[in-house]
């Protein structure tokens, strides 16, 4: 399996060779974060595709450390615009669906604001770097696994050895600090 | 107002080392259980990645000028030897680092006192660790009888049934159907399919026997769930074989069961026999069973283990009940699991195994074993304590296609309904020697490719067929009598 760092000197020298170590390397692990948005096996293929088209399209600059989190992070992109474009022709059953529903208590039903608007979106990005920096590492990871990853809740629970029940405890209530957060902040949730 | 959209947007701007922390814990904690979904994954990702690999090449060739190096080899794209378990397990440790995730004080808290927001969590009354719990297998089962429901673990006093039965000759023909049972109580079969057997008033003659299995999910005085055995079941003198969970997988129906299959009625007797002459060796005729299942009802049909679950029934409102799921694992046709779940509306399934399960999303799977495939059966409880199945769209990662028995056909887009028709034995499995007989057929065509689909209400699998090959079958041997949706 090839590493981090010779895939991204591959990719950075146009060599294909990289792309297809990437994709060796990393579809599986893309394959399981896509289908948490999308629960159909040729939406996640197409969002593959495109995340593995960017790779090649956009020169890559981020430490081979940090690689992949930034392909989750595009994955994460791709099949979030995917979902939104497709969800409303097709209801969609994943565990993004089932996120986007808990989040009922933190924030409103509604199309996501104007481009213009994107220096909330940015002010919102801070605020909640800010808040996760002081919650407890474990609880923070738990929350994003959540709803960063769109992990299922059994799965978190299997990964943190804790149950189920537990994992939607600890998520609800940081749903309800975290709108508290946010209110204070001057949100209306 | 906060919007959900733009709250979703903002967490991806989360910072790096945020994310790099919580990569490190589903990697670390969840090293053994992101390899097994992974490799589970690896099963839908084999024609997959092949297909993005060459999709990639053709958007490359197309799209990007290649600056430098060389183009991707056929045998590149269609190398798939990073499929291996070896390969996964390798890319899973050298993606993972060890970090410990110890509980913070605060959490310790949390998990401790009682949640006031548990009206919240739908799952509670999953076990996440499955009771010891046993599997009934049986055959020869009339319509109704009594229930003996033993059970370890939580007491089993009532649950769900689910009846399986196979007509033959003409092993394609599954009925479902669902019973409430209580212990000490017959059971009520509320029939989801129309069954021609030797017990109905208008046999058709080669449809004379009939064999059924039935499934127990039982609800437990402490919400857990379970199989339970069941003995003596209507008039046959049951001999029933209980299998304390794990279970060693064997062929659902063998010459064995047949031989206990003392309890048919009288009048079945003889073309029972008939039958038993006509198929002596029944663990071939399940292999090619099997085999035609796989290839024809499973086809492009890969489920994971969890899922969300839309319930959608008509009278009285589904919006809980079980799940039972059959899992089938190849190469190795007779290779069944059962397992069962709590299903909630827009919930996922969590999954309660019954069995020592080997499948391709373990990491202890041995090489042969490499994909399984499930079908899922809902049995739910409606506000008026009536049962019924339920459709399932999309569990898990599948792009899933049920049929509801008693509710509106899932039309595949691209498909409008086209005619209701009775086929008379059509054989479309000709490499299985299988005669697949079904008397109902609610047809679909697609104007633009002239395909038909074929939904058949035995076992409410959509299948696809050309049109040319469905003529000569479309001799209408049976009333129009059933209606699409």
């Amino acid at each position: 399996m090839t590493d981090d760092k010779r895939i991204l000197e591959l990719l950075n020298t146009r060599d294909e060779a990289g792309l297809k170590a990437l994709s060796d390397k990393y579809t599986p692990y893309l394959m399981k974060i896509a289908s948490n948005f999308l629960s159909d096996r040729n939406d996640c293929e197409e969002c593959l595709n495109d995340v593995f088209m960017r790779v090649w399209q956009e020169k890559l600059s981020v430490k081979p450390e940090l690689l992949s989190v930034h392909l989750a992070s595009l994955v994460r992109e791709i099949c979030i615009d995917y979902y939104r474009k497709n969800h409303r022709k097709k209801r969609i059953a994943s565990e993004y669906t089932v996120s986007l529903s808990e989040i009922g208590d933190l924030a409103s039903d509604g199309k996501a604001s104007d481009p213009e608007e994107s220096i909330d979106r940015m002010w919102l990005s801070g605020l909640l770097n800010a808040y996760f920096r002081t919650r407890p590492k474990e609880v923070r990871n738990i929350f994003i696994m959540r709803y960063y990853y769109f992990d299922s809740v059994s799965e978190i629970a299997k990964r943190t050895g804790s149950t189920v029940m537990r994992i939607n405890t600890l998520l609800s209530r940081e749903r309800k600090r975290l709108r508290k957060y946010l209110e204070q902040e001057g949100y209306e949730c | 107002m906060l919007k959900k959209d733009d709250f979703m947007d903002a967490m991806r701007d989360l910072d790096q080392d945020l994310l790099m922390d919580a990569e490190r814990a589903r990697r670390t904690s969840g090293k053994r259980n992101w390899a097994a979904g992974a490799i589970g994954i690896a099963a839908a990702a084999v024609l997959l990645l092949a297909g993005s690999a060459f999709l990639i090449r053709q958007n490359l060739i197309r799209q990007t000028p290649v600056s430098s190096g060389t183009e991707l080899s056929e045998s590149d794209v269609s190398d798939t030897s990073w499929h291996s378990t070896a390969d996964l397990q390798e890319s899973v440790l050298s993606l993972s680092e060890t970090e410990s995730t110890s509980l913070p004080e605060e959490t310790e808290t949390e998990r401790t006192s009682l949640p006031e927001e548990t009206e919240t969590v739908h799952s509670e009354k999953v076990v996440d660790k499955p009771k010891p719990v046993s599997l009934y297998e049986g055959s020869a089962i009339c319509d109704s009888g009594i229930v003996s429901i033993t059970g370890s673990g939580p007491e089993f006093a009532e649950g769900v049934a689910l009846k399986k039965t196979c007509l033959y000759p003409g092993p394609s023909v599954w009925i479902h159907e669902t019973g409430l049972i209580s212990q000490g109580e017959s059971v009520s079969v509320i029939r989801t399919a129309t069954v021609l057997t030797y017990n109905t008033p208008e046999p058709y003659e080669g449809w004379t026997t009939s064999e059924s299995k039935w499934y127990f999910v039982t609800v437990g005085s402490e919400g857990a769930i379970g199989y339970v055995k069941a003995e003596d079941i209507g008039n046959a003198a049951e001999c029933t074989e209980e299998r304390e969970s794990p279970i060693e997988t064997e062929p659902e129906s063998t010459e064995e069961n047949q031989a206990e299959s003392s309890g048919q009625p009288a009048d079945g007797d003889a073309a029972m026999q008939e039958t038993e002459n006509a198929y002596e060796d029944l663990s071939e005729w399940e292999k090619a069973f099997a085999e035609w299942e796989r290839k024809y009802l499973f086809k492009d049909r890969v489920i994971f283990d969890s899922g969300i679950v839309s319930v959608i029934g008509r009278d009285p409102e589904f919006t809980e009940g079980v799940a039972l799921k059959e899992t089938y694992l190849y190469p190795a046709p007779n290779e069944l699991f059962y397992e069962t779940g709590l299903i909630y509306q827009g919930r996922p399934v969590t999954v309660i195994r019954t069995a020592d399960v080997r499948t391709g999303d373990s990491p202890e799977t041995e090489e042969f074993e490499t994909a399984s495939e499930s079908k899922w059966y809902f049995v739910t409880t409606g506000t008026q304590g009536r049962i019924g199945y339920v459709k399932a769209e999309d569990i898990g990662n599948a792009a899933e296609v049920h049929v509801e028995m008693t509710g509106p056909w899932i039309v595949k887009e691209g498909y409008e309904y086209y005619e209701t028709v009775g086929l008379r034995n059509p054989r479309y499995a000709e490499d299985t020697n299988v005669n697949v007989r079904g008397p109902f057929w609610i047809v679909y065509k697609n104007e633009e490719t002239g395909l038909c689909k074929l939904a058949s209400r035995q076992d409410y699998i959509i299948y696809l067929y050309d049109t040319d090959a469905l003529e000569p079958y479309m001799e209408i041997g049976y009333p129009r009598t059933l209606r699409a949706g």
